[in-house]
């Protein structure tokens, strides 16, 4: 192979990358209680990921400031969550910053008609992620501009991630475990 | 070449100019694509409005290849459900394993011997290679290529030998295990390992003098899906995709987990935000997959396997021995040359309550896997974040204003793997 | 070509420069394209003509499932339904077992659905008597489900052959 083989066009130099800095713990908790929003600390998760809790009315405002504010940043949402915790729902977001590489999960408990404020307007990224929640945990969040089912069937009933979910068909196996 | 600061944020809305000046009535004409069209890798739908040739609006259908991989996580214990993980993404199943094996190490703490590591980091390499070398084949294919196909499967074929020799699979491996790998690497794996490493560059020139410069992939990819930074952050959109719009954003570099803090490696970005760069991207990352292999090769701690087998049952034996005879002398073992962190009895293994969530950078993007677990052998809830699951999702916006013959070749330069979109 | 074709700096004439050259490189990179396939033709086949010709397997191959025994042909399975707590398929390995009169384990039934079978070596890690393994067979289709449904003397490699599985992977049972 002669030298004209070679990529056109090699890509240029990597730029050099930071590493991911280590953040104060409860860093994102205090940033938002200076703002005056009340913040639940959870500690931090099994890798050291920092968890707060938030109510549905502060969400978006503390979502703005978390996503805007320069030393937070965190302007990619990577993964939303729904949990049935029996007595009742919650929604896990994890998001990330491109800037500063840090990250931060936020749970939000849903009301007793499982209801949840919709991240849309902050992160866009949540549009799929909140789809699936609704059709496989049944959290209805309010504000997203399509809430329908994505993986399932549109005339399913019921929601399957459901700890109290049963299906009748005897070919499924989880309903003996 | 157009700069990044060059493309406006706003491009995607008003792309090629392909307002269609008729002078008669036209209606919009919906096409419906899949589920089962050759192109999209697996079963997806998408319905499409077209107006004459150009895509006016798209809605992607999922959920065909839905088998309930969470469910089934909340119904098994952890280790009956680790062989399905490999399911759930099949192309490059090791970076689903890993990070579910991350995630209970973590919340287990269970320390991971540095040779594991440099396994494990060995197989997730020749992994992305795999990975990347069923895409160059099938993306081409998609454009009409049918050569380069053949050529990548060839290659492909060989690493999936080097998999059977260490794992005894091809593609389902159900290789590593909490705090560990199932198996110590056989005599001789390192050497076919370093003889591909050493002949794969030449293979992939060849691919590239094939492809690359190519008038018609050129005419078809420059220029087209044009996805701006702002525009991948919107979506969620990781990976190859987002490291073509000059973001250099590789997990591997930025949260460093297993071994990659010690490995010289480059993040190969582009600045075009186009089909091209995309394409060039994953190229380059092979080459540095390759570079990556050579230093873990290198730097494995025992070496190869076959000496150390033989050093670890002599070791067992002398322990043995010494007990009874203190004038037995064992030779030297190194914490690092272990195969297991932490002996662990499957049939009863049960992590203690907690929470743990783990991101690896998989050949599509940022792959994740969210584990609570509740104190029995059962995990109380297990997410998984496929990269395509996102990916897909910017495709309807991407595509609008686009021809409908562009689609495939969008659509391909994404690398959406159904199975990992469903789960 | 227009009157000003010796002129390179006028910007008419800079974009047909571009054009010739990207119709140059084009016939230049598929020129080179077809010589690269041509490379390819006195090269070895890397495909084998199975069945005429076998693929030599791997050490660890996982393959179709097996008993192995003792090497005087008596039972070495125990029936103590580790395999069957880990198998991620539902009811694949079903085994019945009682004791003797001297307390020993006999094992009376052990089926292994190999149509449902996911080749994960999962019974083969946790079996604590090193006795389900995996052979390297891989032909295993047949013309119905229930003649996939493996019962304990298809499953029973006799005492010679589960000697010589032993040797060819290197393996010092635990039990024997």
């Amino acid at each position: 192979m002669n030298e004209e083989n070679k990529t056109p066009e090699q890509a240029p130099e990597a730029e050099v990358i930071e590493t991911t800095p280590a953040i104060p713990a409860g860093f994102f908790g205090a940033l938002l209680e200076s703002k005056g929003i009340a913040v639940e600390h959870l500690g931090n998760d099994a890798k050291g990921t920092e968890i707060i809790r938030l109510t549905a009315e502060a969400i978006l405002k503390a979502g703005e400031l978390l996503k805007g504010d320069a030393s937070s940043k965190l302007d990619m949402l990577l993964l939303v969550t729904g949990i049935d915790w029996k007595t009742h729902r919650e929604s896990v977001y994890h998001l990330y910053s491109t800037v500063h590489y840090h990250s931060l999960i936020i749970k939000i408990v849903a009301d007793a008609n499982d209801t949840s404020p919709s991240l849309y307007p902050v992160w866009p990224a949540v549009d799929w992620h909140e789809r699936e929640a609704y059709d496989l945990m049944g959290i209805h969040y309010e504000g997203h501009p399509d809430l329908r089912r994505i993986l399932m069937p549109t005339y399913w009933l019921g929601h399957p991630l459901r700890k109290d979910y049963k299906e009748e068909d005897p070919r499924l196996v989880w309903n003996r475990r | 070449m157009m700069s990044v600061k060059e493309l406006n944020p706003e491009l995607q809305s008003n792309l090629p100019g392909v307002s269609i000046e008729t002078g008669f009535d036209t209606n919009d004409l919906v096409v419906n694509i899949g589920p089962q069209h050759p192109s999209t890798h697996g079963v997806l739908r998408l319905v499409t409005t077209l107006n004459g040739e150009v895509v006016k609006e798209m809605e992607p259908v999922i959920g065909y290849l839905h088998r309930s991989k969470e469910k089934m996580g909340e119904s098994r214990s952890l280790f009956q459900y680790q062989p399905t993980i490999d399911r759930v993404e099949y192309l490059s199943s090791f970076y689903d394993h890993l990070v579910f094996v991350n995630c209970i190490e973590q919340i287990a703490d269970i320390p991971v011997p540095k040779r594991v590591e440099y396994i494990r980091v060995i197989c997730l390499e020749l992994n992305r290679i795999t990975s990347h070398l069923l895409w160059f084949g099938t993306f081409l294919l998609d454009l009409g290529a049918s050569t380069p196909f053949f050529w990548c499967f060839r290659d492909r074929e060989e690493v999936f030998t080097i998999f059977e020799n260490l794992t005894g699979a091809r593609m389902m491996y159900n290789y590593f295990r909490f705090g560990g790998v199932n198996n110590d690497i056989p005599a001789g794996w390192l050497e076919e390992v370093r003889a591909f490493c050493n002949h794969f560059p030449d293979r992939l020139d060849e691919y590239e003098a094939v492809a690359t410069k190519n008038p018609i992939v050129m005419d078809r990819t420059k220029g087209h899906g044009i996805m701006a930074k702002e525009f991948c952050l919107k979506y969620g959109v990781t990976g190859p995709a987002l490291r073509a719009t000059g973001e250099a954003l590789d997990l591997r570099k930025t949260n460093p987990y297993s071994v990659y803090s010690e490995l010289d490696f480059d993040v190969p970005t582009r600045t075009e935000c186009d089909t091209y760069a995309r394409y060039l991207v994953r190229v380059q990352e092979m080459r540095e997959s390759i570079k990556i292999i050579k230093q873990c090769i290198d730097k494995i701690p025992g070496g190869d396997g076959g000496a150390l087998a033989i050093l670890k049952k002599e070791v067992e034996v002398k322990t043995k021995e010494a007990k009874k005879n203190p004038e037995i002398v064992v030779p030297h073992w190194d914490k690092d040359w272990d195969t297991m962190g932490k002996k662990i009895n499957l049939l009863t293994y049960k992590p203690p309550a907690g929470e743990a969530s783990n991101f690896v950078e998989s050949p599509r993007g940022v792959l994740g896997c969210y584990i609570i677990t509740d104190g029995t052998p059962k995990a109380y809830r297990i997410k998984w974040r496929g990269a395509s699951f996102s990916n897909l999702s910017a495709l309807p916006e991407l595509m609008k204003g686009h021809m409908y013959s562009d689609l495939m070749a969008i659509f391909g330069s994404l690398d959406v793997i159904m199975p990992e979109v469903d789960r | 070509m227009s009157n000003h074709s010796h002129d390179a700096q006028h910007p008419l004439n800079a974009i047909e420069h571009a054009e010739g050259n990207v119709v140059l490189e084009g016939i230049k990179a598929i020129a080179q394209g077809f010589a690269t396939v041509l490379k390819h033709h006195p090269r070895e086949a890397v495909t084998l003509e199975y069945p005429e010709v076998m693929p030599e397997l791997s050490d660890r191959f996982h393959g179709r499932l097996s008993l192995l025994s003792k090497s005087d042909d008596t039972d070495l399975c125990i029936g103590c339904q580790a395999c069957a707590r880990v198998c991620p398929c539902d009811d694949l390995i079903q085994i019945d077992m009682h004791r003797d009169d001297d307390k020993k384990p006999v094992v009376t039934r052990f089926t292994i659905d190999m149509g449902r079978c996911i080749f994960c070596g999962n019974c083969t890690e946790v079996c604590p008597v090193d006795c389900i393994k995996m052979l390297s067979d891989f032909e295993l289709a047949d013309y119905s489900r229930e003649a996939l449904v493996l019962d304990k003397k298809d499953l029973t490699l006799s005492g010679q052959e589960s000697d010589e599985w032993r040797a060819k992977r290197g393996y010092t049972p635990t039990v024997l």
